[in-house]
């Protein structure tokens, strides 16, 4: 890959974290830089002086944000919106799959043999050990996703949220089967040991995904205060 | 002598339309169309052509459609719709009225009593 070409993938990067800004109009800005630089080339400017240039003379970033905003001021909330969706489905899907874990373990505790009180402790601990760990990795791809705008076949924010409801849709139903299992295989009383661990777990991250929420919200009030505005910058 | 932002942004509007008036054309063309007849002094930030294009588009004033280039560069080509015409026929009348009023006051002979 050129230089140019790897600038141009750089600034399209930077383009689409711009939320008013979809992938068309990033083809018709890509294309138009594209055009400069080539005229800019001709008129014997280096790679570099093109590039730089013809992106100079296109606009930075958030001036373009700003002016696509208002020819289409909805586009930003339905963005936002669209990822507060699929953060939600994510939250019930991890704790869906926990609740499998839970009842897993439960079983294979049983089947093992022990102790009341270990299997209460175990079952909370597979509880957790699926949510944090899923969670984990469910935010280590989050961090790395990139727009689709950036790459071609990443998946648009509602595939990706169709796929997210199609998987918890399925989660729940082998939750319910595997509930149904339970009650016919086990006695009563272990029965409600199963129950008791997994109130006491979805209360546990109920109340940690508050906590989390709540600094999430402060974080992003803090880092909107603190950031400088456009017309003092 | 660079044109003020407020003027240049009141004319925008005309000035696509009466581009695509001579044509069918593309961003890059409209930017190079609008330099080449104000002799470089209207200073347009490339980038916020498109926002007003997306505009006049969904006023129903022009349309768009995709087309290749003989360099085989994908381009996006708006053309003037009926309703374009006919504000461009507007914006006419209006810029012309303006234009007699200014050049009546500046022309005016100075008063010597």
């Amino acid at each position: 890959m050129s230089d140019v070409e790897k600038w141009i993938e750089q600034w399209r990067d930077d383009l689409a974290n711009a939320e008013a800004l979809n992938s068309p109009d990033i083809h018709e800005l890509e294309s138009h830089l594209r055009e400069e630089i080539e005229h800019l080339k001709t008129a014997g400017l280096s790679d570099e002086e093109a590039f730089l240039l013809a992106r100079r003379r296109l606009g930075d970033a958030p001036a373009l944000e700003e002016e696509f905003t208002k020819v289409s001021p909805h586009r930003r909330f339905a963005h936002r919106l669209s990822w507060m969706v699929i953060g939600v489905l994510v939250y019930f899907l991890l704790r869906d799959l926990s609740t499998l874990a839970t009842y897993g373990s439960t079983l294979v505790w049983h089947a093992v043999g022990l102790r009341s009180a270990h299997v209460t402790i175990l079952g909370c601990v597979a509880h957790a050990a699926t949510f944090i760990g899923i969670g984990s990795v469910s935010l280590h791809q989050a961090s790395r996703w990139r727009s689709p705008v950036a790459r071609p076949n990443a998946p648009t924010p509602i595939r990706l949220g169709l796929f997210v409801a199609c998987a918890l849709a399925a989660t729940q139903m082998i939750e319910f089967l595997f509930g149904l299992v339970l009650v016919r295989t086990m006695r009563i009383e272990d029965y409600v040991q199963v129950a008791q661990v997994r109130t006491w777990a979805s209360l546990g991250w109920s109340t940690l995904m508050l906590i989390l929420v709540a600094g999430l919200l402060g974080v992003l009030v803090l880092r909107e205060r603190l950031r400088p505005t456009r017309e003092a910058t | 002598m660079a044109v003020s932002k407020d003027l240049v942004a009141a004319s925008a509007t005309p000035l696509i339309l009466s581009i695509l008036a001579e044509g069918d054309s593309y961003g890059y063309a409209i930017i190079k169309r609008v330099r080449e007849l104000s002799g470089g002094q209207m200073q347009w930030a490339d980038g916020m052509l498109y926002p007003v294009l997306h505009r006049l588009e969904k006023q129903g004033l022009i349309e768009s459609y995709p087309s290749t280039a003989q360099t085989g560069r994908e381009r996006k080509y708006y053309r003037l719709k009926e309703g374009g015409t006919r504000a461009l026929a507007e914006h006419k009348n209006q810029w012309l009225l303006v234009h007699n009023a200014l050049q009546q006051l500046w022309e005016k002979k100075p008063c010597l009593t």
